[in-house]
């Protein structure tokens, strides 16, 4: 099994699941950069089930989980990249969509997709007033 | 067989022809385009598929056009089709690939992802004749960074 079309390869991996995913980054730099591509890590081209976080803000552990389809739970055994701390004041839950969620941490609002640990910062809101409100929310395109 | 069945002629890289009736052909989205276009004259020549690896092919598409068959006979029917050895596998690919059969070639890419996921990083560089470019110390620092994964 040598010498696959790139675009062949990319569709083996994106039948993987993730924890074979994470360990074949370090396979070659290519297989790394399209496993760690912002593409890639935030498509859900086969993660079934919806994903529902919940927070609870009066810890500081907030507690992610899967529900899939038959409606049994699961503790998602991928912690969160960005590491939490106690100075942060906000913490909210903004909508999911296809795995991936949007979250709101003080100043920032993050998509992260739990399953790949990816995460990347879409907006930030420090230029906001304490009096400004907004509001967000999370589609896929068909 | 009705009087409006038309037959194509599919040449393999090795010669070997197959007559096949142009609606089951056309499950090649390469092949319809080519009919469509009326590009197609006596012979339709498959310049990267063995005659082997059309036998497969066409096996699959037969059954998947059977009229009546049932849903749990084509499930058995893929099961069975995907135990194959590698090398067969990676040219069924390459064949879907070619003919642009994306039933065929998801079907394909589950399999081979079902046989690796297992497998160490070593293993697949192995596999898929890999070279490793990473420095020792960049890869010790992915194999860190996602410690749980080797587990």
């Amino acid at each position: 099994m040598s010498h696959l079309l790139d675009e062949i390869t990319m569709l083996i991996l994106s039948n993987l699941p993730v924890k074979s995913l994470l360990r074949f980054k370090c396979v070659s730099k290519s297989w790394g950069c399209w496993i760690s591509s912002p593409n890639f890590q935030l498509s859900n081209q086969q993660r079934d089930g919806v994903m529902i976080m919940f927070t609870t803000r009066s810890t500081r552990d907030s507690s992610f989980q899967f529900i899939y389809q038959q409606l049994t739970f699961e503790e998602l055994d991928y912690p969160c990249m960005m590491s939490w701390h106690h100075t942060q004041k906000y913490f909210r839950l903004l909508g999911s969509c296809h795995g991936l969620i949007l979250i709101h941490v003080d100043e920032h609002i993050y998509l992260w997709n739990p399953a790949t640990r990816f995460c990347t910062k879409v907006l930030e809101l420090d230029r906001l007033n304490d009096d400004d409100y907004f509001m967000v929310g999370l589609g896929v395109l068909n | 067989m009705s009087s409006s069945t038309k037959f194509l002629t599919l040449k393999t890289c090795d010669d070997k022809k197959f007559v096949l009736d142009e609606a089951i052909a056309v499950r090649s989205q390469t092949i319809k385009n080519m009919v469509e276009d009326d590009c197609v004259s006596n012979v339709i020549p498959l310049p990267n598929v063995n005659s082997k690896t059309m036998t497969k092919v066409i096996e699959y598409w037969k059954k998947h056009s059977e009229e009546g068959v049932s849903k749990d006979v084509l499930m058995d029917f893929d099961k069975a089709f995907v135990k194959v050895h590698h090398s067969i596998l990676h040219a069924l690919i390459l064949a879907a690939n070619f003919l642009n059969d994306k039933e065929i070639l998801d079907m394909m890419c589950q399999e081979v992802a079902d046989r690796i996921k297992g497998k160490t990083p070593e293993e697949i560089r192995k596999e898929f004749d890999i070279k490793n470019d990473f420095t020792p110390e960049e890869e010790e620092e992915i194999r860190k960074e996602n410690a749980w994964a080797f587990e």
